[in-house]
């Protein structure tokens, strides 16, 4: 077991030495991306301060308490776009062209090779500002230092679930000629996500926690930090996580079985 | 007449190519406008629940009932599918691949391929909006205008559409110069949905910061296209010229850039 750590250890160090080298290979998109993602924080948090100039609060949270909620999905946002998002887009690219033959007969896991390869170097340089985020309405939210405490834990189970989710839907691509169509819905319940549940009405509450759980994702890990007697949703966060990832790894399978290469 | 028999068929071929993958299509281009409508529209009716509005009792934010608010989404959702384009996405990948050097030599330039597919484009979403804002009109979520507003507000959208176009065109040239050019469409398209009102009405925004966007295309990008199908602002003249004012500007840079990467350009293996 310990030995399988070190060979994945040491095959994710290569990853990252090639998304470093690559990173410095094009400066311009490398900080085209700094300032996408900038350009992109300041518009979540800045609609939602100017909504909050003219009320009081939304669904019980004041001001802080749902700048927090945004800073922790973008904090997850943050996490997702670094080690992440860019494999999703080269997956339905590959399984297009057919590349995808010559990393599944390497001797490592399928699902590790073709979702965490890729890295995207740039997206980390925001990271600091957006744990700066994450902190600073956090302390303004009245929140403790034990909350701050459990905060990467929290943020570790949400992320989890994301891209269980993720994966989920985009082994549809398998069955798809192509992908980005899949990419796109992806990017949707994303959107979907990043707005707390009680935003959404009674039957879009249910659907987006039952049969495709994206409200999942971060609602429940806030309110347990707002009030911590609220842990009956963080206890169907961490059952959603263990039932998603059983799902992800049978339909994944089933998926590859049913994988026609695109270069034979 | 025989130009036109070129374009006629440039516009059938990007019309196969859109419609090749219906379920792609539909998840790239349809789907996101529907999603961010039914996020802002949940959004907004817990922010006016939250502050006691009741039919009894109307609350105003910004100017807005809950009523007004949902109408105006509704248009924006109508008007994305009017305006929004696609041309950066195969443009982009065009020169990165180097398949522009076969349009080099076809007695059809590159730009008018793109036009081309422009308008292919604007075919299939025109009627994806009339439909959109039919049903959208039934659930009483928006009211049509006057026929004489309504041919008003469809010749604002064809403006802004061509507006859309050579600003996605003029961004995806810079494929001359840069490796990943999905960087600069996702920035456009944060900043053009920001500040022209479409996440939230500009009537909500900072003073200062509305006097500094009326200086620049956005507003007339969303907001005032909006609140013209609204009724809730009059059609001027001077906005058409304004439209078109920003389109040339951005077609001159075009042109620059276009000659500008061409002759950075080398068609290796062609």
């Amino acid at each position: 077991m310990l030995g399988q750590i070190k060979i994945y250890l040491s095959v994710y160090k290569k990853f990252l030495d090639c998304a470093f080298s690559r990173a410095t290979t094009f400066r311009t998109s490398f900080f085209l991306i700094v300032i996408m993602d900038l350009f992109f924080y300041a518009s979540v948090l800045g609609s939602v301060d100017f909504i909050f100039q003219h009320v009081q609060t939304i669904g019980g949270w004041n001001r802080n308490q749902f700048l927090f909620f945004l800073s922790f999905m973008l904090a997850i946002d943050n996490l997702h776009m670094s080690f992440l998002s860019e494999n999703f887009w080269i997956f339905a690219l590959d399984l297009k062209s057919g590349v995808l033959d010559y990393i599944f007969i390497r001797p490592v896991s399928s699902i590790f090779l073709v979702f965490f390869r890729s890295i995207r170097v740039s997206t980390m340089l925001n990271t600091p500002l957006v744990i700066y985020f994450l902190i600073h309405f956090g302390a303004r939210a009245d929140l403790h230092i034990i909350d701050f405490l459990l905060l990467p834990f929290l943020l570790l189970i949400s992320l989890l679930i994301m891209v269980e989710i993720e994966i989920i839907i985009s082994t549809l691509m398998f069955w798809l000629i192509e992908g980005n169509g899949i990419n796109f819905l992806r990017m949707q319940l994303q959107n979907v996500a990043r707005w707390p549940d009680f935003v959404y009405g009674q039957w879009a509450k249910r659907i987006f926690t039952l049969f495709c759980p994206v409200l999942l994702i971060g609602t429940p890990s806030v309110r347990f930090i707002f009030k911590k007697s609220d842990c009956f949703p963080l206890l169907l966060q961490m059952i959603a996580m263990i039932v998603l990832y059983m799902i992800m790894t049978k339909f994944w399978f089933y998926g590859l079985r049913k994988y026609e290469s695109a270069s034979s | 007449m025989k130009s036109w028999g070129k374009w006629s068929q440039t516009i059938r071929i990007w019309w196969g190519q859109y419609t090749a993958y219906r379920i792609n299509f539909f998840l790239q281009v349809i789907g996101p406008v529907l999603v961010f409508f039914f996020v802002k529209y949940s959004l907004w009716r817990e922010i006016y629940k939250g502050i006691g509005n009741s039919a009894d009792n109307p609350v105003m934010i910004g100017g807005f009932t809950l009523d007004s608010m949902l109408q105006y989404h509704g248009w924006i959702l109508v008007f994305s599918m009017l305006t929004q384009g696609n041309a950066n996405f195969d443009l982009s990948t065009d020169i990165r691949l180097g398949k522009i050097s076969t349009y080099l030599i076809y007695p059809f330039n590159f730009w008018e391929y793109q036009t081309a597919g422009f308008f292919a484009f604007q075919t299939l979403e025109w009627p994806v909006a009339f439909f959109t804002a039919s049903i959208l009109a039934a659930c009483n979520v928006i009211y049509f205008p006057t026929a004489a507003a309504l041919v008003g507000v469809l010749m604002l959208a064809m403006f802004i559409s061509i507006l859309q176009f050579t600003l996605q065109f003029l961004a995806g040239l810079v494929a001359f110069w840069l490796e990943e050019t999905w960087v600069l469409r996702v920035l456009l398209n944060i900043i053009t949905t920001f500040l022209s009102g479409a996440v939230i009405p500009l009537d909500l925004f900072p003073q200062t910061l509305k006097s500094i966007l009326a200086y620049s295309p956005f507003p007339y990008m969303v907001y005032y296209p909006v609140k013209v199908a609204m009724g809730l602002h009059p059609l001027e003249p001077k906005v058409f010229i304004i439209l078109s004012a920003w389109a040339l500007v951005f077609c001159t840079f075009n042109v620059m850039v276009w000659r500008r990467g061409l002759r950075l350009y080398t068609g290796a293996g062609m």
